[in-house]
């Protein structure tokens, strides 16, 4: 397969090329954030820098009707009420233009919960058959980047469609899929200056910092997971907010609600976070994650320790499967500076002696 | 080393030293330690002298930490609070909603602090190594080199104008008392926004709440929101909002919050900051602020004795002219 080039002037309107046979959606710069948006005639994708939110809205929307439903009463028996359900639409195939690789890796994660627990979640399914992603390859790592530690990288392919690398004056294509191929073919190919300055970036790659060995996080997590006060320090700082767990790209947790308006209605699935007190809040009044604390172990316990117990890594791998691909968000958009690297770390030394 | 330099390292080392003399009298003390880089400070609760070595105080603190007060109340706890902080304290204390004599308070005058929105406008700190806090400059150690930015232009809002950078509520001072260097409040920030018309007005909230991913960090991180997760905003029974994530219950929320917080918010701005979405919502508190001076001539956080003029009523009102519709 032939390199391809997308020229930074090129962007916008091979955005709308691939607009017109996809839902197209693109990071554009809104006040201090990058978000992805639908493609829209005036866009101006921004690939600047990593979206503040990540691409897992294209799989898992914020909101998506599960179904919609009507009752309809029988006017000659009051007492009698019918229900007529409607099904959602398929979903159009979608194409995420400039998501990260940390990004295009939560794919995998997200198939673990929603495709290979032995229930396939169909809506699920059908979004992320139809779904792909243009992956920017990144050229250096923020000081919230790790995704070193979870076994990916800065120019990471998995889970991408096309690869681009950024050159002068715009990136060169790499396509890694059959449908990838497709997306590229319509672009020019790479000059062979373009592919020079790639293979000369490419052999000095950025250098990420040490990586902790993971393998005993999951034990040690379980060591510490009574130690209250441990969990009441690393979440003093915590707000509860959902802040981490809907900016994550791994973070799966759905809530879902019917929402009545008269005798019609919608049946909707919404993200949940699990450092809301709301989120095990059980019908009785009972709560079992009652503070911050209890929450915030959930959602490290989670990444770091169930998930790996569930899906274990071949024997012999130098890290376990985490449920996190290093992205960083959590840590850059958290309001009071909660850094998730600093508890793995801090659950490495001190579980090592309880 | 700069004076100012010296002095602050001095300030820090008092600051440690009284927080560990006050240890035995609490169960910990919330402060500042350094966060995941040189720009970012984060929340700590110190229980030993260990702990209290990596205090911290400068430009970077720009948490409220009032704001976990409410949640933890029962406890006997130390509180590290600049001046604005203070007045969120005066607040809580004025609704009875913390006991006083379960805090210890160290009061840190201050010399404002980073809006790291304003820094990113101006230059890349995603790989920011070093930073520097001088009385005018903020040096800070990147990549590729050294970038010295104006204090001032990097300084949140709230700190440009600031009347109170001495803590109003204390049990220590620590440091010397800075001389206010902010004006009377004019809200020209309000006034030009009003001046566009209603339909613009609408149009720029349509267009920034579309961004709101529905967090809550904004209600989470203001400290007089002590509802939290008892919020209508999560209620279901009855449920005022649904779950969708449109307009109409993004603003609902926004709206009540501002309408809850009036002549009680003290524009310490930490839902803005918040955000991760930098939806301007604080506009919104100032809006309903701008409206209680006019009215009550009240400000909210300042004098621990006064009632907040919603907490109270008057059978004759200076401004409001409505009775006679009554009866």
């Amino acid at each position: 397969m032939v390199a391809r080039f997308l020229a930074d002037e090129a962007v916008a309107a091979q955005a709308a090329a691939w607009a017109q046979d996809y839902r197209l959606l693109a990071p554009v710069r809104e006040g201090q954030a990058v978000v992805y948006r639908p493609w829209a005639p005036d866009m101006h994708p921004f690939l600047g820098r990593p979206p503040s939110s990540s691409a897992k809205q294209a799989l898992l929307p914020q909101t998506e009707d599960l179904l919609t439903y009507t009752y309809r009463k029988d006017h000659t028996d009051l007492t009698r009420t019918e229900v007529f359900l409607a099904e959602p639409l398929p979903p159009e195939p979608t194409l995420v233009l400039g998501c990260r690789p940390c990004d295009a890796r939560g794919r995998k994660l997200l198939d673990r919960v929603f495709l290979e627990r032995g229930v396939k979640d169909p809506l699920y399914a059908a979004k992320r058959a139809n779904t792909f992603f243009i992956t920017l390859a990144c050229e250096r790592m923020e000081n919230t980047c790790f995704c070193h530690w979870t076994g990916g990288g800065p120019t990471s392919e998995e889970g991408s469609d096309v690869m681009l690398f950024a050159v002068s004056g715009g990136f060169v294509a790499r396509a890694l899929t059959k449908t990838g191929e497709k997306l590229a073919a319509a672009l020019p190919e790479a000059t062979p200056s373009a592919l020079q300055e790639l293979e000369a970036k490419l052999a000095s790659p950025v250098e990420p910092g040490p990586v902790p060995d993971l393998r005993a996080a999951p034990e040690r997590f379980l060591a510490l997971f009574d130690d209250l006060d441990f969990w009441t320090d690393q979440s003093a700082r915590c707000l509860s907010c959902g802040v981490c767990t809907y900016l994550c790209p791994t973070c799966s947790c759905f809530n879902i609600t019917d929402e009545n308006f008269g005798l019609k209605g919608k049946r909707l699935r919404t993200w949940d976070t699990c450092m809301s007190a709301l989120y095990t809040l059980e019908g009785s009044g009972h709560n079992p994650r009652v503070s911050r604390a209890h929450r915030l172990r959930n959602r490290v316990g989670h990444k770091f320790c169930y998930h790996p117990r569930e899906f274990p890594a071949p024997d012999g791998a130098r890290q376990p499967e985490v449920s996190c691909t290093g992205c960083g968000r959590c840590i850059k958009s958290c309001p009071v500076a909660v850094d998730i690297r600093r508890i793995v770390l801090d659950i490495l030394e001190k579980g090592e002696n309880k | 080393m700069a004076e100012t330099d010296r002095s602050e390292n001095e300030r820090v080392a008092r600051l440690r030293a009284t927080v560990v003399r006050e240890l035995p009298n609490v169960d910990f003390v919330l402060g500042y330690a350094r966060g995941f880089d040189p720009l970012h400070a984060t929340p700590i609760t110190v229980r030993n002298e260990q702990d209290a070595e990596r205090l911290i105080f400068d430009a970077t603190c720009v948490e409220n930490l009032a704001t976990s007060l409410y949640g933890l109340r029962g406890k006997r706890m130390g509180l590290v609070v600049k001046g604005c902080d203070s007045r969120s304290v005066v607040q809580l204390l004025q609704e009875k909603l913390v006991d006083r004599e379960n805090l210890v308070i160290f009061g840190l005058p201050c010399d404002g602090v980073l809006d790291l929105a304003k820094v990113r406008v101006r230059t890349d700190i995603a790989e920011v190594r070093g930073a520097e806090f001088t009385g005018e400059e903020v040096r800070l150690l990147l990549p590729d080199g050294e970038k010295v930015l104006p204090r001032r232009d990097v300084l949140a809002d709230k700190c440009l104008r600031c009347r109170y950078p001495n803590p109003v509520v204390y049990n220590h001072m620590i440091g010397a008392e800075r001389t206010p260097q902010g004006e009377e409040d004019a809200y020209a920030d309000l006034e030009s926004f009003e001046k566009l018309s209603a339909q613009e007005r609408f149009d720029f909230w349509k267009r920034q709440m579309s961004r709101c991913i529905r967090c809550y960090a904004c209600r989470n991180a203001c400290p007089l929101c002590v509802c939290k997760h008892v919020c209508l905003a999560d209620s279901r029974d009855p449920h005022w909002l649904s779950a969708e994530a449109n307009l109409q219950e993004k603003w609902l929320f926004q709206v009540m919050h501002a309408l809850h917080l009036a002549g009680r918010c003290t524009e310490c701005g930490e839902c803005q900051r918040s955000c991760p979405m930098g939806i301007p919502i604080l506009l919104l508190k100032r809006k309903m602020n701008r409206e209680l001076k006019e009215i009550f001539n009240y400000e909210a956080g300042v004098d621990p004795e006064a009632v907040p003029p919603l907490h109270t009523f008057q059978m004759e009102e200076d401004k409001i002219k409505d009775r006679g519709q009554l009866w």
